[in-house]
């Protein structure tokens, strides 16, 4: 589908969209009968909780509203496979895609599973490349389940951070945050990633 | 004609009276026109004797001012220092200060050498001091003398004695329908405004709003961006706006002398303003005396530190006058003596701990060999065919020449091959433990799981009514390594016969009723039970306790709270009728005009200063004290306005008026300086 812009002033990463894209293809292969996610954006006036009526904006999961919000100095971009986040001033973006397991693959006990997966993403031609040990629960928003791995390498050069993040939605799907960034950025990056992710609720939940 | 001589004698007397007439006349004319010279100029004398004597007195408020800001209360001794001498202004020529003085006063108005408290009717404590000053000048007629006298007053306001004191602005925006029945300042601005209707939002006719800054109906920042939808409509004023609405000076500081020691400016983090009352002193640094005899933690009668997972097994060691074992130390100070056998009755009311399953990731670096293929690039060189040739002549004479030869041609081929290669690989496992760690909320306004001390109030309370010399002042903190580490005072429905004040730096949860009267069965309060305006607070029989619970912000949660729910949707987490009766004395947002992630950046306002993080639908909070809101929130500033924090109960709150006549433990006043009312003698 047509990706549509949240900002005028949006930048759409060819990189970004295009790895968002991949996911779908590994989904449909691996589980058809998997809760569906759609990360279209849509919007809706409900009443406050003090009573005026004000704007949420959300997509669908397992056929739940997941609120969320868009990150304040940052340039945010979706389609029907994920979202992009591209912060403004810092050498990073983040991407929130489906996941190609299922919260029934147990975080823990399929660990190697999950990094092999996640080490998929590595660039080719990345040099110096050192792997941390995994993070439990980097994302603990809202009783989540997650599980993290972090990259450090060289790429042309230049030190990168990399983070893949496996999270157990309480509505029943897996999500995965990838952060990507330069060394001296992924701090930053990763905070919003962070901050981005604790906003999410399931209305009427 | 001719006249006799006794006509010429008549004539001759007639004369002579006229004369003495006409002389007495100008006799008196002369003497009223120079007495009433002089009664002009006396007057003019005097009225600039009493202008500057006026001019001399608000010199010396300015000098007693001052110097009450920065030393707190003067005895007569100093105060008169401040103006004699070289301290006294001068003063035109003609004129002479006989006396200039300012001295301490009693209730009687009779001057004492030392500052003397004093009760105004209900409000507050009042030090009165009176100016005096006398002045001479001589002019046409003697000596005129004049002497003024002007009281000056210092009146210490507790910020309990009205239903809402703000240090920021007082922001309500589209709340809710709320009815405020108590009076309301703020140091700063008030933005009032409803959305529905006037009617939504009343101020009831014993309710004033005090303001220093300004006064409008407007939005507060990014309260627009939550809700730009409607009318913002003035609140209803039941005695009307002009009786109830005044323009104040400010009421500042957390105790005589703070205000003017403040200097966020400084490398002091001892000094930075009204959030000290909070804050331990921080050592190696200046602490201003003013500042530190406020601290709730420098007057605390009971200190409990708590600095991980408590482990009530472990034995408690009296070292430095407090009893420390299992992550928590119990100290007594300020005339309180405790007990090893108090000190573990109060441990036990303490706890934090739970037993968690932790996945812990166990490294297991393996040496995995793979076969990599290493190219290796030759140049050969090889003898190629080459094949060419052309055609020749025409028609029958046509023929082929073959020009075909061997060439030498010289290419790259990889004559590598696969090596075995070894790397280290960690193919680690998580492995499941239990582990004895603090337990932990999740609040979803702050989106943390937040470390959690509990605090059973009806635990305790027996223990210190019992405490010899027990000033009613708890200070809690815990000192683990998260910031947002919280206490949460529960089954606080009996407070101690004197009354209690819990404090922490970090945040602070008040789980269920506190000070109704009971602790096992809060459908015996009358306002939970029948929740209405009038509804009785207590059980019947119990008198509230002076109560004050101060932290950086203070989460009400209801009667019904669950902690197994804390992580879920709102409308899994259902409270129930609440009832509070206390002081809620707790830090504030400031509305800044954009939030980030979805959030509008507004305040939420009043009725978001107490925090909720339950669906309260068709259930009431109702509260009796007074909130104060005297420093911004360094730790829960996590904003109000998603969808999934809350849904507002029914707010019953109210002043509880006997909080004009307490003194609650540790809660330091908010000053003022007045100038009385000048009487000339």
């Amino acid at each position: 589908m047509r990706p549509h812009l949240w900002s005028s002033q949006v930048t759409i990463l060819a990189a970004g969209l295009l790895a968002l894209a991949g996911p779908i293809h590994e989904i449909a292969a691996q589980n058809a009968q998997r809760p569906e996610i759609a990360f279209t954006v849509h919007r809706l006036n409900e009443p406050n909780v003090e009573g005026p009526d004000v704007e949420r904006t959300y997509f669908l999961a397992a056929g739940k509203r997941i609120v969320f919000g868009q990150p304040k100095d940052c340039h945010f971009t979706f389609n029907d496979a994920g979202f992009l986040i591209l912060p403004t001033g810092l050498d990073g973006e983040i991407q929130v895609s489906r996941s190609t397991f299922t919260p029934e693959s147990d975080l823990a006990e399929n660990a190697l599973k999950y990094r092999e997966s996640a080490a998929k993403g590595t660039p080719k031609g990345a040099t110096q490349l050192e792997v941390q040990q995994p993070v439990m629960n980097p994302y603990p928003y809202n009783g989540w389940k997650s599980l993290g791995f972090v990259w450090t390498y060289a790429l042309s050069g230049r030190p990168m951070t990399r983070t893949v993040n496996y999270i157990n939605l309480e509505v029943g799907v897996q999500v995965v945050v990838t952060t990507l960034a330069a060394k001296n950025d992924a701090e930053a990056v990763n905070k919003i990633a962070r901050q981005f992710m604790s906003g999410w609720w399931v209305m009427g939940g | 004609m001719k006249t006799s001589n006794n006509e010429s004698g008549s004539i001759l007397l007639a004369v002579l009276f006229m004369i003495l007439v006409a002389m007495a006349v100008v006799s008196a004319a002369h003497l009223a026109t120079s007495g009433q010279s002089i009664l002009t100029s006396r007057s003019a004398d005097i009225d600039a004797l009493s202008t500057t004597g006026e001019g001399l007195l608000d010199y010396a408020f300015g000098k007693w001012k001052v110097a009450m800001d920065n030393d707190g209360l003067q005895n007569a001794t100093a105060t008169n220092a401040l103006v004699s001498g070289s301290n006294r202004p001068a003063v035109p020529a003609r004129m002479q200060v006989v006396d200039l003085s300012i001295n301490p006063v009693d209730a009687n108005g009779d001057i004492s050498t030392e500052a003397v408290k004093t009760y105004d009717y209900k409000m507050s404590f009042v030090y009165t001091y009176r100016a005096s000053v006398t002045l001479r000048s001589t002019g046409v007629g003697g000596e005129r003398k004049v002497t003024l006298r002007r009281s000056l007053v210092y009146t210490s306001v507790p910020p309990t004695r009205g239903m809402f004191f703000s240090e920021g602005n007082f922001e309500l925006y589209k709340p809710a329908t709320m009815v405020i029945g108590g009076d309301v300042h703020t140091n700063a601005d008030a933005h009032i405004s409803t959305g529905t209707s006037s009617s939504n939002l009343t101020f009831l006719a014993n309710s004033k709003v005090t303001y220093v800054g300004s006064y409008d109906n407007a939005a507060p920042a990014g309260a627009t961006n939550w809700s730009s939808s409607g009318t913002n409509y003035p609140p209803t004023y039941a005695a009307g706006l002009s009786s109830q609405v005044k323009k104040v000076p400010e009421i500042s500081g957390i105790g005589l002398g703070t205000a003017s020691e403040y200097d966020t400016t400084d490398s002091n983090p001892n000094n930075d303003g009204n959030r000290e009352l909070i804050e331990p002193p921080v050592a190696g640094h200046e602490d201003p005396t003013s500042i530190a005899a406020s601290r709730i933690y420098n007057n605390a009668g009971l200190l409990i530190n708590v600095s991980g997972p408590i482990n009530s097994s472990m034995p408690l060691t009296l070292s430095n006058g407090a009893y420390t074992g299992g992550n928590i130390s119990i100290k007594a100070q300020n005339g309180t003596s405790l007990s090893a056998a108090q000190a573990a009755t109060i441990r036990s009311a303490v706890t934090n701990a739970n037993v968690t399953q932790v996945q812990t990731w166990v490294p297991k670096l393996v040496q995995v060999s793979q076969q990599v293929w290493v190219p290796n690039w030759v140049q050969v060189s090889q003898q190629v065919w080459v094949s060419s040739g052309y055609y020749t002549g025409s028609g029958k004479k046509r023929h082929w020449v073959d020009t075909s030869r061997w060439e030498t041609q010289t290419s790259m081929v990889d004559q590598g091959s696969y090596q075995t290669q070894t790397t280290t690989v960690d193919q680690g496992q998580y492995v499941p433990t239990n582990q004895y760690v603090q337990k932990t909320i999740y609040d979803k306004r702050e989106l943390q799981n937040i470390p959690i001390t509990d605090l059973n109030v009806g635990t305790i309370t027996p223990a210190l009514n019992t405490l010899n010399g027990f000033n009613g002042i708890i200070y809690m903190d815990d000192s683990g390594p998260s910031d947002q580490a919280a206490i949460r005072v529960t089954n606080g429905g009996v407070l101690p016969t004197d009354g209690l004040t819990i404090a922490t730096e970090g945040g602070l949860y008040v789980k269920g009723d506190y000070n109704t009267g009971t602790t096992t069965n809060p459908n015996s309060v009358p306002s939970n039970n029948n929740p209405s305006p009038n509804a009785s607070t207590t059980v019947s029989g119990y008198t509230t306790k002076s109560a004050a619970l101060v932290a950086d912000a203070i989460m009400v949660l209801s009667n019904n709270w669950s902690d197994s729910n804390s992580s879920s949707g709102v409308s899994s987490r259902a409270a129930s009728n609440t009832t509070l009766n206390t002081a809620l004395i707790s830090g504030y947002l400031s509305s800044v005009s954009g939030g980030s992630n979805g959030r509008s950046g507004y305040s939420g306002g009043m009725n978001n200063f107490p925090r909720f993080l339950e669906t309260w639908s068709g259930d009431s909070m109702t509260f009796s004290g007074a909130f104060v809101s005297l420093y911004q929130s360094k730790r829960f500033t996590g904003a109000w306005d998603t969808g999934d924090i809350y849904v507002p109960p029914t707010r019953y709150w109210y002043f509880d008026t006997l909080l004009l006549t307490r003194v609650l433990p540790g809660i330091p006043a908010t000053g003022g300086f007045v100038r009385g009312q000048l009487s000339r003698l």
